[in-house]
């Protein structure tokens, strides 16, 4: 163990001597690395939000149904009620649906004009599914209804930031991936060029009897340091913007789906992740190029 | 100490061979010069009891043990026996004279007590107390190689291997590392030195193993370089 530990601490000054020589290459390196993982941790937060924000949508999925002027209400409302999927079901004349339409804007004066006879909105029911995936055939079978002049369940907009979402999901992979390989290649180079800084020094140490793992560790602490500086700038910059952002959501949405991702359990893990993957992408540059300098 | 039967080694197929049958035995505690030509194998033979090089045919046996068969770590311990000294010195520049020497006991993994006693102890016994935070660009010929040697010595090993450790020193400087040798030497350190300097081999009277195209052509108790040369 004391053995173990007089290794680390040389290997620990060796470390800190070697990155101080090459520190502009190091801090070019740590710079890639930050920035790739603020960017690869920019898309992992815009896909959890909007992971997020379809589950809003989804789960307040409700079909609006309008109905035409003149439509039996009570015989329209026990036909709705008897179909399959139905998790509620509420009828809401013309003039209070001015209303929620009103709320929903926020400012209920605007539709003053429009009260009484100018209401151009119809009656309608409010019918919500058992699941988000039963609401299509749903809405389907209640259009067939007689009295029923059309249904509006937000369809198109689910599909289109699906579609929107999983484009963005490989396209932020692709990125991510080329970065992180960019990343990896600098961190290789500068560890390349400490060892070969240290090539004389190296074989010296070969000559006294030291272990593979001896003169490995100086420069895998090195890559590591590396990793970590620059996981430790990029998640503080991420951190900084994802802060502004949530607030400025949080604050300022005027839509309840629109809300940011603030689960403690969720961000831990992600930032976590990116702190360990900008370690390790730090650690397996330094390895690729020390290993084929070993054979002394 | 040293076991050596007809140990050949060839650098690239079809070319001659550095060293050829060479059959050799040290005793614990022995001084052997080893002298020849350029090109008669003496580096060869250093290299292959360092185990830098392997022999491409015969067996070398280190304190009973075949180099050719040691395990990763068995090398380390191996290396971690002897003390090497090259003609070039091998010192770190940018490391004062007491890194350097203490490096060879941070590879071993001992304790910062330890390299603290030991380190000036060396240097103090090869001439060299009071230089302990010099670079070695800041000595002469003569300082780096008793640096060198203390490097050598720290770990207190049970055999020093040097080749042409005078090679680039004055007559006067090399008189006085051949001097702290036999000191060595007399502490019971087993002693192998190659060398071309044919005056001091005269002047200590030592076994010398005479090489010649990769063949030993003599080995004399308190011999001397004479018939070689």
């Amino acid at each position: 163990m004391a053995m173990f530990i007089n290794y680390l601490n040389y290997c620990l000054r060796q470390a800190i001597i070697s990155l101080s020589r090459n520190r502009w290459l190091a801090l070019v390196s740590a710079g890639m690395i930050a920035v790739s993982l603020a960017i690869l941790g920019g898309f992992l937060l815009v896909a959890v939000n909007t992971d997020q924000v379809m589950r809003n949508i989804q789960s307040n999925l409700e079909i609006a149904v309008f109905l035409d002027e003149g439509a039996d209400i009570p015989v329209l409302e026990e036909e709705i009620a008897k179909l399959d999927g139905i998790s509620g079901l509420r009828y809401v004349d013309k003039h209070h649906g001015l209303e929620e339409f009103g709320r929903s804007l926020g400012d209920e004066a605007l539709l003053e004009e429009l009260t009484g006879e100018n209401n151009p909105l119809p009656d309608a029911f409010r019918v919500r599914g058992v699941s988000a995936a039963a609401i299509p055939a749903l809405a389907g079978q209640i259009e067939q209804l007689p009295g029923v002049e059309s249904v509006d369940y937000g369809g198109e907009l689910v599909k289109s930031i699906t579609r929107i979402s999983s484009w963005l999901n490989s396209f932020s992979i692709a990125v991510s991936i080329l970065l992180a390989m960019g990343a990896i290649f600098l961190v290789g180079t500068t560890i390349r060029l400490s060892v070969v800084i240290r090539q004389e020094e190296i074989g010296i140490m070969k000559h006294l009897g030291a272990s593979n793992w001896f003169i490995r560790l100086p420069f895998l602490l090195e890559g590591l340091t590396i990793g970590f500086g620059g996981t430790l700038a990029a998640l503080a910059a991420l951190g900084l913007l994802y802060y502004r952002f949530a607030l400025f959501l949080i604050e300022k949405s005027p839509l309840f789906f629109l809300h940011p991702v603030t689960s403690p359990a969720m961000l831990i893990f992600i930032f976590g992740g990116l702190l360990l993957l900008g370690i390790a992408m730090g650690g397996l540059g330094s390895i690729f190029s020390i290993r084929r300098f070993l054979k002394v | 100490m040293i076991e050596m039967v007809s140990v050949s080694k060839v650098y690239k197929a079809g070319s001659r061979p550095a060293v050829s049958e060479v059959s050799l035995h040290v005793n614990q505690g022995e001084f052997v010069f080893l002298v020849g030509p350029s090109g008669a194998g003496k580096t060869t033979l250093i290299k292959l009891i360092s185990r830098e090089e392997m022999p491409t045919a015969g067996e070398i046996k280190f304190l009973g043990r075949e180099t050719a068969a040691y395990k990763e770590r068995q090398l380390l311990l191996h290396r971690r026996q002897m003390g090497l000294v090259f003609q070039d010195y091998r010192l770190l520049k940018s490391k004062t004279i007491y890194e350097n020497v203490a490096l060879a006991l941070e590879v071993s993994g001992r304790p910062p007590q330890e390299i603290r006693r030991r380190v000036p102890a060396a240097l103090a016994r090869v001439g060299l107390a009071g230089k302990e935070g010099s670079f070695p660009d800041e000595l002469s010929g003569g300082e780096q190689q008793r640096a060198g040697i203390a490097r050598a010595i720290v770990r207190e090993p049970l055999m020093i291997l040097a080749d042409e450790p005078t090679g680039n020193v004055d007559r006067e400087t090399a008189r006085g590392i051949m001097e702290l040798f036999e000191t060595i030497n007399e502490g019971g350190t087993t002693v192998i030195i190659a060398t071309h300097a044919w005056d001091m081999v005269d002047r200590l009277k030592k076994r010398v193993v005479s090489l010649e195209e990769g063949r030993i052509v003599g080995d004399e108790e308190q011999g001397s370089y004479g018939h070689v040369h």
